[in-house]
């Protein structure tokens, strides 16, 4: 071979360090890990987000030994100035309520919902007597159930279920203290209290008829009622079922009343109507009503939930860069490089 | 992406090469000016045993690795410093 064209050691060395250093100059402008957080737990939410988002929660079911009311205060962490809200269940009434600043008395926003009446319709127009679902979940009738589990991400979530005496209706309330896997498609927010409607052995009187569920919401005089569709958990991201709500803002803050567009009747999924949102001046409410299809078995889920400001805030910050262990790779790069600089110091000397 | 460990690792390796290849010219040559050039590359060593134990260990934090690896780096540049002025 020409001697001009053989390639000298040296030279071969200082463009094996070039590339090198080229190589690693140029990756290190490439979107990195550093500073992007993990999901160990496999609940799509970036664990550094889970772990700054985590709410104190205290959850019971009142009072001993036979309860029928609920008890939830859910209060940020670490946020600039925390936030908290209350939802309680008493006398056949949801109350939830939003404090911008935990710790104040006076809710910024909230509402009370109810359930009132189940009834046949058919087209719009009732059929049979309806039957008073406020009267069965009154104190009397009504008795709730407080369990402690563990999610499918290892997470504490506290459920609640609340059965009325006849069987007929019953709610089951979820609360988790962070995002938690409840199942391999819903992942709980520790901003909003989930919820289960079960409907079990409806005594249908016509076989063409749906099942109305009639809802109240009441809320204070100030706040302002609108329906969003889809909802914002939808728009965000955080949810990943098709949902509507109902929002209740006073100014930037807000709380809401979500549920998703299907049901499970008699197992099978089937759409759910829900009837115009309306204000009855004489009761002071808004109503709707959720419409399902026949079945014997009616399983729904909408949520309660608030805006919170506080997890606004934590999401929103700048946010300091991590660094990320891996002793595989940093051995594998030790060896290696540690054989190149061996192999160069060996080949520079026989070359002497 | 986890570049950090790769640099870190790199660091270390060619730290501990020069240091080596300095002091063995040192002892060879005896020359003072090839002391104070493993001193130098002994620092860079110390910084690389020092940031992969505080990767490996989760002990720095980016701040943290900022001080750490600013406060080497002025070690070293001091001891060139000295080494270019005494030439």
């Amino acid at each position: 071979m020409p001697r001009a064209m053989r390639l000298r050691l040296e030279d071969a060395s200082v463009l094996l360090a070039g590339l090198l250093a080229a190589l690693l100059l140029l990756a290190s402008f490439a979107p990195s890990g550093v500073g992007k957080g993990v999901d160990v737990d496999d609940d799509t939410i970036d664990d550094d987000l889970e772990a700054e988002t985590a709410r104190a929660v205290v959850a019971v079911a009142v009072p001993a030994p036979f309860p029928n009311q609920i008890v939830v205060t859910s209060r940020s962490v670490g946020a600039e100035v925390d936030d908290a809200f209350d939802l309680t269940f008493e006398d056949g009434r949801f109350d939830l309520a939003y404090f911008r600043e935990a710790g104040t008395e006076t809710a910024a926003v909230g509402y009370r919902l109810e359930f009132r009446d189940l009834v046949e319709w058919r087209n719009g127009e009732e059929v049979g007597d309806a039957v008073d679902v406020r009267e069965l979940l009154r104190r009397g009738t009504v008795r709730v159930n407080a369990t402690r589990s563990i999610s499918l991400d290892g997470e504490n979530v506290t459920t609640f279920q609340i059965r009325e005496v006849t069987g007929l209706f019953g709610v089951d309330l979820h609360v988790a203290e962070r995002f938690a896997k409840w199942t391999p498609t819903l992942v709980l927010s520790p901003m909003e209290v989930k919820m289960d409607i079960f409907i079990e052995g409806y005594p249908f009187v016509a076989a063409d008829t749906d099942l109305a569920l009639e809802i109240r919401v009441r809320v204070l005089d100030g706040y302002d009622v609108s329906e969003a569709h889809p909802s914002r958990d939808v728009q965000e991201g955080y949810s990943g079922v098709d949902e509507r709500e109902i929002v209740v803002s006073a100014g930037e803050l807000a709380t809401f009343f979500a549920w998703a567009e299907t049901a499970t009747v008699d197992g099978a999924e089937r759409p759910v109507a829900v009837t115009d949102l309306r204000f009855e001046p004489e009761e002071g409410e808004w109503s709707l009503a959720f419409v399902y299809p026949q079945g014997q078995r009616i399983v729904h889920d909408p949520k309660l939930g608030v805006v919170s400001q506080a997890f606004e805030e934590i999401v929103t910050r700048p946010k300091e860069p991590t660094l990320t262990p891996d002793p595989f790779l940093f051995s594998l790069s030790l060896v290696v490089l540690a054989i190149l600089v061996l192999a160069a110091v060996s080949l520079r000397r026989r070359r002497r | 992406m986890v570049l950090e460990n790769v640099i870190v690792a790199g660091v270390t390796v060619f730290a501990l090469a020069l240091t080596v290849i300095a002091a063995a010219a040192y002892r060879r040559t005896g020359e003072r000016s090839l002391l104070m050039l493993a001193a130098a590359f002994a620092l860079f060593l110390a910084k690389g045993v020092a940031l992969s134990l505080g990767l490996l260990l989760r002990l720095l934090f980016v701040p943290d690795l900022f001080v750490l690896s600013s406060a080497f780096d002025v070690a070293i540049l001091a001891l060139f410093f000295v080494y270019t002025l005494r030439r």
